[in-house]
């Protein structure tokens, strides 16, 4: 190693002028990096929540209207099939039901909910109440959903605070509820307002616009006040059956179709409603994945190229030494030993200077708010400067294969007939 | 009878260029014994110096043998050659092939680092040499710093370092004046002495002649 260190001492402005390189290269490659890994996870974080929900449910021939519910009929422990009564050619919410996407919908259990909350990829999953009934008041079937309003599943299935736009966003008792803002308007309703639901008053505490959701309903309470509405209209006697529909928030878009791949192998009788969604985001997302990958890759190149370069280089220089070295007895496991380690050292050395440097420039770059998106920092992760130091370190390594395969093709003899 | 240290069989050396083909060495039968002082003379071009190179073991023969010691350096593998070159053979060359950027000193130890006993502190080797050949007070002078004949010394200084059995060296005085190259050779002819050494020196001149146990004359890569 002593002639190493000696050999890096004695030539030092092409030493200083490589490792100068492994610097700029450095520096470059983590900005990059930077700019990119910075760039991918702000737009992730977009796309990301971009139609990464959806519902599940299990839809009944006939509606869920003062039917006791019979435990002779449950075949299966996620929900009760409902056996009583006829099938209907039409949906008629005449007398009420629950239902979902226009279809009447069977109970399912607390049990099934957890199972789905277990799956791979699912972050969140919500229990939801979703009923509709013809009202005399109104002459007009109008639904109302129960939530859970803290759970992320509900705010992206059904709605969210930030969605309220006049009053509150959360009943205080079981008599308030909010409304959607198209059903107000149509009916001409206010906050203050009284309504009518299931022979019940109930008070307008808030108007809200959710927007396209798939548990969309004219009007909101929580999952307990809409139980207590509803105690004359649903039997909900039986331990652990209180939901007929399951809001699920996943945790990629990009995963949005194995978890419901999952959810479906664990209960065929289940329906999945998305609006589909995920496709476009998860395929954006994955676009900007492999182009990421690419350019990596690019920047790999780059720094191997330029480091094979700096290497044939010094070694084109050095030939003269090589051809004088194996002379006297120098192996071309040392030779090569000697231009792998001088190498390494360049670059590490190189490598170190750059991260000091690039965390620098990432500094200012942030101080002064040169920023891509608003709020979003340029930083870089430890793990990732030491990717970049090994990718360094591999470049060189790399780099040393064309010297060293050419010192073991040449003969102390070809070299002092060329060279010397 | 002595024992031929050196045993060159049939070999030939041709290089191959765009039309035609040179024979630079061709079938030469030379051996050579034990501490003999053996002169290749001849012409510039005639082959003295790419056959000390296929002897010495820096270039492979197209075709024959060359044996050091009884056995065949051309089938060498590159450890094995590394380790004779080290060990048992020592280099001078007309230009010498110092290393410019190292000193005296430097260019000695970097020659003997792989061969000596890591024990011995390699000043009490080359400190003792470079006094003999009176470059004592150069022990950390560059060798552009040097003239041409002490030049030449620091690279005989450099070949006896590790102790070799047999010194080539190709028109060892060359490069430098007559009175110059009567002290290099003096002091060759003594270090050989000195060591039981068998040397191969290659020169187109006849006044080391006298000095030689033996003269070959080459011609057209042939020996006459």
């Amino acid at each position: 190693m002593k002639y190493v260190f000696k050999e890096l001492r004695r030539h030092l402005w092409r030493t200083v002028l490589s490792i100068s390189g492994y610097i700029i290269a450095t520096l470059f490659i983590i900005l990059i990096i930077a700019v990119t890994h910075n760039n991918k996870k702000d737009t992730d974080t977009i796309l990301m929540g971009i139609g990464t929900h959806f519902t599940i449910y299990v839809p009944s021939g006939m509606p869920y209207n003062n039917v006791p519910f019979d435990t002779t009929c449950c075949t299966e422990p996620e929900f009760c099939i409902i056996v009583s009564g006829e099938n209907q050619s039409s949906v008629d919410f005449r007398n009420g039901s629950l239902y979902s996407d226009g279809v009447y919908t069977k109970l399912l259990s607390r049990n099934f909910l957890n199972q789905v909350r277990q799956v791979k990829g699912v972050r969140d999953a919500a229990p939801y109440l979703l009923y509709k009934r013809f009202e005399d008041h109104y002459k007009a079937d109008v639904s109302i959903g129960g939530m859970d309003p803290g759970s992320i599943a509900t705010q992206n299935n059904v709605c969210a605070p930030n969605d309220i736009i006049e009053g509150k966003f959360l009943p205080s008792d079981t008599s308030e509820v909010v409304a959607e803002e198209s059903f107000a308007r149509a009916f001409n309703l206010h906050i203050g307002d009284t309504l009518y639901y299931c022979d019940k008053e109930l008070r307008l505490v808030g108007i809200i616009n959710s927007g396209v959701k798939p548990g969309k309903a004219d009007l909101y309470t929580t999952f307990d006040n809409l139980k207590y509405i509803l105690k004359d209209q649903l039997k909900l006697n039986m331990s652990g059956f209180d939901l007929n529909v399951i809001l699920v928030e996943v945790e990629d878009s990009r995963n949005q179709a194995e978890v419901m791949e999952a959810i479906k192998i664990q209960n065929q009788y289940a329906s999945l409603s998305s609006y589909n969604c995920y496709k476009p985001s998860a395929n954006v997302m994955s676009i900007i994945g492999k182009a990421s990958a690419i350019l990596y890759g690019i920047i790999f190149l780059f720094l191997i190229v330029f480091a094979a370069k700096t290497q044939t280089t010094s070694l084109m220089e050095r030939l003269r030494e090589i051809g004088i070295l194996k002379s006297m007895g120098w192996s071309n496991r040392r030779l090569g030993g000697q231009i792998v380690a001088g190498s390494l050292i360049q670059a590490l050395v190189g490598s170190i200077f750059g991260c000091v440097l690039s965390l620098i420039t990432l500094s200012i770059l942030n101080y002064f708010q040169i920023q891509l998106v608003d709020n979003s920092v340029l930083n870089i992760q430890f793990t990732q400067l030491l990717f970049v130091c090994s990718l360094a370190l591999v470049g060189a390594l790399l780099a040393s294969l064309f010297p060293i395969i050419k010192i073991w093709r040449l003969s102390a003899g070809d070299i002092m007939r060329s060279y010397l | 009878m002595s024992t031929p240290i050196i045993d060159c069989i049939s070999v030939c050396k041709y290089f191959t260029g765009k039309n035609q083909i040179t024979k630079a060495v061709d079938n030469v039968n030379l051996q050579i014994n034990m501490n003999e002082f053996i002169l290749i003379k001849g012409r510039s071009g005639a082959g003295k110096s790419t056959l000390l190179n296929l002897m010495c073991g820096l270039d492979k023969p197209t075709s024959g043998s060359v044996e050091i010691e009884n056995e065949a350096i051309d089938k060498f593998s590159n450890q094995e050659l590394s380790r004779l070159l080290s060990k048992k053979i020592g280099i001078i060359f007309q230009n010498f092939n110092l290393l410019p950027t190292y000193t005296v000193f430097e260019n000695i130890e970097i020659a003997i680092d792989t061969v000596t006993d890591k024990r011995v502190h390699n000043k009490e080797i080359i400190l003792p040499l470079l006094e003999q050949l009176g470059l004592t007070d150069k022990v950390d002078f560059l060798p552009t710093e040097l003239s041409i004949g002490q030049q030449q010394k620091v690279a005989i200084a450099r070949t006896l370092a590790k102790k070799p059995l047999i010194i080539f060296a190709d028109e060892p005085t060359g490069s430098v004046d007559d009175e110059t190259a009567s002290v290099i050779i003096q002091h060759l002819l003594l270090l050989r002495k000195e060591h039981n050494l068998t040397l191969v020196m290659a020169s187109h001149g006849s006044t080391l002649d006298k000095y030689a146990d033996r003269v070959i004359l080459m011609q057209n890569g042939k020996i006459n």
